[in-house]
């Protein structure tokens, strides 16, 4: 029997080892965990941890890719974003691959980690992400363009009259950077910017973001208060003392803004919203209003007039279309994809349904009541119309976008 | 004003200490959680002096409930309403906690009231939180 006891024990130590071993988490393996499952807080810093190893972050990515199929998708976006810091062509291939696949989720992750170690070889390929449908991936176009120094005025000065602000304020500062200071003009706008969308401050948070950018590059102390009306007389004084410190800059006259860069005024009478944020598709803002208009986008959105009592009609039937969703306002869990519906009820009570999901596919999220109002809200939607900012909200593209959240509309 | 307010106000100011949380929210700062949340943030360097300033401030601040399920008594507040922004850097968010309550995910714009602490909270060797907020809903 000792005997026995004896080899089995003699058997039995090596896989007692090797557990040890294997068990034994390595620094870079415990960066990689917690950048994929940390909380989400935590993960982007664990990200920066784990590209900060080299060589053996790159193994550790590889031995995990190897174990999931190579599913570079569930490294989550935070891994995704540093991969292009990471020794190896192999894992930049993967980036390129992630970047150039519309079905992948983190798209902007990859396109912002490229767009940020890109190599010279890289430099046009990298600049076209200027033209991508995700705002985000626009927003890494300008700043590969800022890393690789190319000055590719024309492709950034389109960028002006991008539908999302972001890329419009980014495209001026890095215009400004490149001695057109003209450029500047952009942002002293949305100092001026009141919009809202619903109880979202859309101008607020413009007048915020186009302070600090005037502040950074024109380099003066003002009296203007981002956080109070632009039509107080303080701030009234504070931009034109800015805009004056900023005229002395410029050898030509100032240019003329386009419209949707132009600060636009407040939306008082919106009956309904429908906003969509896909992490494949983008993110769309759309509103009806009393007065039978479709507003697309933020800040100075395009208006369409719609047929007469179309939204009359709409307001008359919410409630029984919305009857059978109860109490029930949050389906799914939080993740990348929204649909965000928006029922001003009355004036004091904004009604929000909110549909959310992680990058994976779910086909029936969207419950029947919200089905009914998206296939109606659709209908209002213009179809291709010419117009290439409205064809930025063209009913099947919202159509695809609502089918990437929420499923298929039926 | 009523005389019920003046008499509290009398109260609240001659005896601060036993009239605590409700002299303190009559007496809140408005913050916008704009200010706090567009900063240029570095993790180890110093906070901007009109942040650090307002450490252990008794605040009010507006913002939007970061989605969460089911009920809790501790949540983040942050600047958009869609609650989209699914991974909010550690500085553009105020952490909440409730005093003695509990509360559900609601996408309306709320108010906070509480003594706000400003400063980097590392857990594990991470940086988990920026600004903390104790207090109550408004």
């Amino acid at each position: 029997m000792s005997v026995l006891k004896t080899i089995s024990i003699f058997l039995l130590l090596p896989l007692f080892f090797s557990r040890q071993v294997s068990s034994a988490e390595t620094e870079e393996g415990k960066f990689l965990r917690v950048a994929r499952t940390g909380s989400p807080v935590v993960r982007p810093q664990a990200a920066r941890k784990l590209a900060s190893f080299g060589e053996a972050a790159t193994k550790e990515v590889r031995s995990y890719l190897a174990e999931h199929g190579g599913n570079v998708a569930s490294l989550g976006p935070d891994v995704v974003g540093v991969l292009g810091r990471l020794p190896g062509d192999d894992i930049r291939e993967l980036l390129w691959q992630s970047v150039n696949d519309p079905s992948f989720p983190w798209r902007p992750a990859a396109a912002r980690s490229l767009a940020e170690t890109a190599r010279p070889d890289e430099f046009k390929t990298v600049s076209g992400f200027l033209n991508d449908s995700l705002a985000a991936v626009r927003l890494s176009g300008l700043t590969a363009l800022e890393v690789s120094q190319q000055q590719s005025i024309q492709a950034v000065r389109a960028r002006l009259e991008d539908q999302d602000d972001r890329v419009r304020r980014g495209a001026a500062r890095l215009l400004d950077l490149w001695g057109r200071r003209w450029a500047l003009a952009w942002p002293l706008e949305e100092l001026k910017r009141e919009d809202r969308y619903f109880e979202s401050e859309t101008g607020k948070k413009a007048r915020f973001a186009a302070f600090g950018l005037l502040k950074k590059n024109l380099g003066g102390k003002w009296l203007y208060r981002p956080d109070r009306s632009p039509t107080t007389p303080e701030n009234v004084e504070a931009i034109k003392a800015i805009r004056a410190d900023w005229s002395k800059l410029l050898t030509r006259p100032a240019p003329r803004l386009p419209n949707v860069a132009k600060a636009g005024s407040r939306i008082e009478n919106e009956v309904l919203g429908l906003e969509i944020r896909s992490c494949r598709k983008g993110e769309f803002f759309l509103r009806w209003t009393e007065d039978d208009a479709l507003h697309l986008g933020t800040g100075n959105p395009i208006r369409v007039q719609l047929a007469e009592g179309t939204v009359k009609l709409l307001r008359r039937d919410l409630p029984g279309i919305l009857s059978s969703v109860g109490d029930q306002r949050l389906w799914g869990d939080p993740g990348c994809d929204m649909e965000v519906y928006r029922w001003v009820r009355n004036p004091s009570e904004i009604v929000t349904f909110v549909l959310s999901k992680g990058a994976e596919k779910q086909e029936d999220l969207r419950p029947e009541a919200l089905e009914r109002l998206t296939s109606r809200l659709l209908l209002t939607i213009p179809a291709g119309t010419g117009d290439p900012a409205r064809n930025s909200y063209e009913r099947e593209l919202i159509r695809s976008a609502l089918s990437s959240v929420g499923g298929p509309v039926k | 004003m009523s005389s019920t307010a003046i008499t509290f106000l009398i109260l609240a100011l001659s005896f601060p200490g036993e009239l605590g949380s409700q002299a303190h929210s009559l007496w809140a700062k408005t913050v916008d959680i704009l200010t706090l949340t567009t900063i240029d943030y570095e993790e180890g360097e110093p906070l901007p002096s009109e942040v650090q300033s307002l450490d252990g401030e008794e605040i009010s601040v507006s913002g939007f409930m970061h989605i969460f399920r089911g009920k809790a008594d501790t949540f983040l507040l942050v600047t958009d309403p869609c609650a989209c922004n699914a991974r909010p850097k550690v500085f553009e968010f105020i952490e909440v906690t409730l005093d003695g309550e509990e509360t559900t995910w609601g996408a309306g714009l709320i108010r906070v009231k509480g003594t706000l602490s400003v400063g980097e909270v590392k857990e594990d060797g991470f940086v988990t939180s920026i600004y903390r907020l104790e207090g109550k809903l408004d």
